[in-house]
């Protein structure tokens, strides 16, 4: 299917240089439009059908921001991906335009970002060996902040019988996907992950902060270092670490099947399970969805 | 003199003319220390992870696990002069074979895991290492200068 794409830029030279970046990466475009602010930007998006739209933020007439907020109100729009090309410095102003699911590049940009968030916005599916990507981040971090040797899950099974998990900690993230991780685990490898981590001495034991704190902190490390192996490095995307919580159970969905890949570590003293869950492009069917996981 | 550490053992020299080596480190680990000041130079050459697979053996020879072989070392170096703040700690070995990658046998990969937590819960960082792969090494350091040479495939290189 070929891509209409919409270009809004005051600057006639960025509008050139950003549709040569869109020739160079070779993509099945369909039709290029062009808008200098966000006003006229929206005459085009009632005008034709456009699938992708590229933005600056600092506009006259309409900024950036203020046309992403409009397109949002817009039912047909509402999902629409956004990718927005700033020299913005504000962290609050990028965390506010991530969290409507835009995806952010900042000037001066290679043409390779472009190449690479117009990839991952069209292409928008989950890579297929997400479980194994999902399992190498997890060991990395678990090795290198935990001091933790994860077993394979054959092994687990076989010597922990039923899994125990009484408590769970996740991480939610904002960007060109929206989605969550879930680390569940039981008391016992809690506290010994967290022992760990403030190398504690045998029979010294971690408080039950430090432990939540731990857990909440290894959840985190693992989406940071996995969303870029999934999306690639230009992505940007925000996160946001949950309290941890006894387990609801079971992970419910609304809308679309998410992208779901789960992996047990079989520690010393349990089980640690990582559950990721992310919807391309859906980002409020994602939201929704977020809230029926908790 | 040239000292030969087998599996399970260590081995201290002070001597400037002295050598201390290990050979077939596979998923063994091979820790060598060195202080500069007084010239020590040892190299501990540990086989399993924990002791508590057997506590009988580690009470007979602590050197054969890493949890009751490292401190026992680092104490002994300690104990022949050596400062813990001095101490250049190198470490090598933790090889896994091939064919086993994952799982319960990947003994490599547990040893250098209970020694990274040993090392963290004692404060000591290590400056410089050679873990993991697939290939046996040879491990050895130089009691005059504390040159710590490793060879694996026949290739010498300083570690």
């Amino acid at each position: 299917m070929a891509l209409n794409v919409l270009i809004v830029d005051d600057s006639v030279v960025m509008r050139t240089m950003l549709k040569r970046c869109l020739a160079m990466a070779e993509l099945n475009l369909g039709e290029l439009c062009e808008a200098s602010n966000g006003h006229e930007a929206l005459g085009v998006l009632e005008r034709h059908w456009i699938d992708v739209v590229i933005a600056d933020i600092n506009m006259p007439v309409m900024n950036g921001e203020e046309l992403i907020g409009r397109m949002r109100e817009l039912p047909e729009h509402a999902k629409t991906p956004v990718i927005v090309v700033s020299t913005e410095g504000s962290q609050t102003r990028i965390e506010r335009l991530e969290n409507k699911g835009v995806t952010f590049i900042r000037k001066p940009f290679r043409p390779e970002a472009i190449r690479d968030v117009m990839t991952c916005v069209t292409q928008g599916s989950p890579p297929t060996d997400l479980p194994r990507l999902l399992r190498e981040v997890a060991e990395q971090t678990f090795n290198e902040l935990a001091f933790t040797f994860p077993r394979d899950q054959a092994e687990a099974v076989a010597s922990n019988g039923v899994p125990n998990f009484e408590v769970e900690a996740s991480v939610q993230f904002n960007g060109i996907f929206a989605g969550r991780l879930v680390l569940t685990t039981g008391r016992a490898a809690m506290a010994m992950v967290a022992a760990n981590m403030l190398g504690l001495m045998d029979g010294e034991r971690a408080s039950a902060d430090e432990q939540q704190d731990a857990l909440k902190e290894l959840v985190s490390v693992v989406c940071g270092n996995l969303l870029p192996a999934v999306a690639g490095t230009q992505m940007v995307f925000s996160l946001h670490s949950q309290a941890l919580h006894p387990v609801a159970g079971g992970l419910a969905f609304v809308g679309a099947p998410p992208a779901v890949a789960s992996v047990d570590l079989d520690l010393e003293c349990g089980l640690v399970r990582l559950t990721y869950c992310a919807e391309h492009r859906d980002i409020h069917a994602t939201a929704a969805s977020a809230g029926a996981i908790a | 003199m040239r000292h030969v550490v087998g599996v399970s053992e260590r081995c201290f020299a002070i001597d400037p003319a002295d050598v201390v080596i290990t050979h077939a480190l596979g998923s063994c680990l091979g820790i060598a220390v060195y202080d500069p000041v007084v010239h020590l130079a040892g190299i501990l050459h540990v086989m399993l992870p924990s002791s508590k697979i057997d506590p009988d053996k580690a009470r007979a020879n602590p050197f054969m696990f890493v949890d009751t072989g490292v401190p026992a070392f680092f104490l002994e170096a300690y104990a022949r002069g050596a400062v813990k703040s001095r101490l250049i700690v190198k470490v090598a070995g933790g090889a896994t074979h091939r064919n086993v990658l994952e799982g319960p046998l990947a003994i490599g990969k547990r040893n250098w895991m209970v020694l990274k937590r040993l090392f963290w819960q004692n404060r000591i960082l290590v400056s410089a290492e050679e873990v993991g792969g697939s290939a046996a090494r040879t491990l050895s350091i130089a009691a005059a200068t504390g040159l710590v040479t490793l060879t694996s495939a026949g290739v010498p290189r300083i570690l």
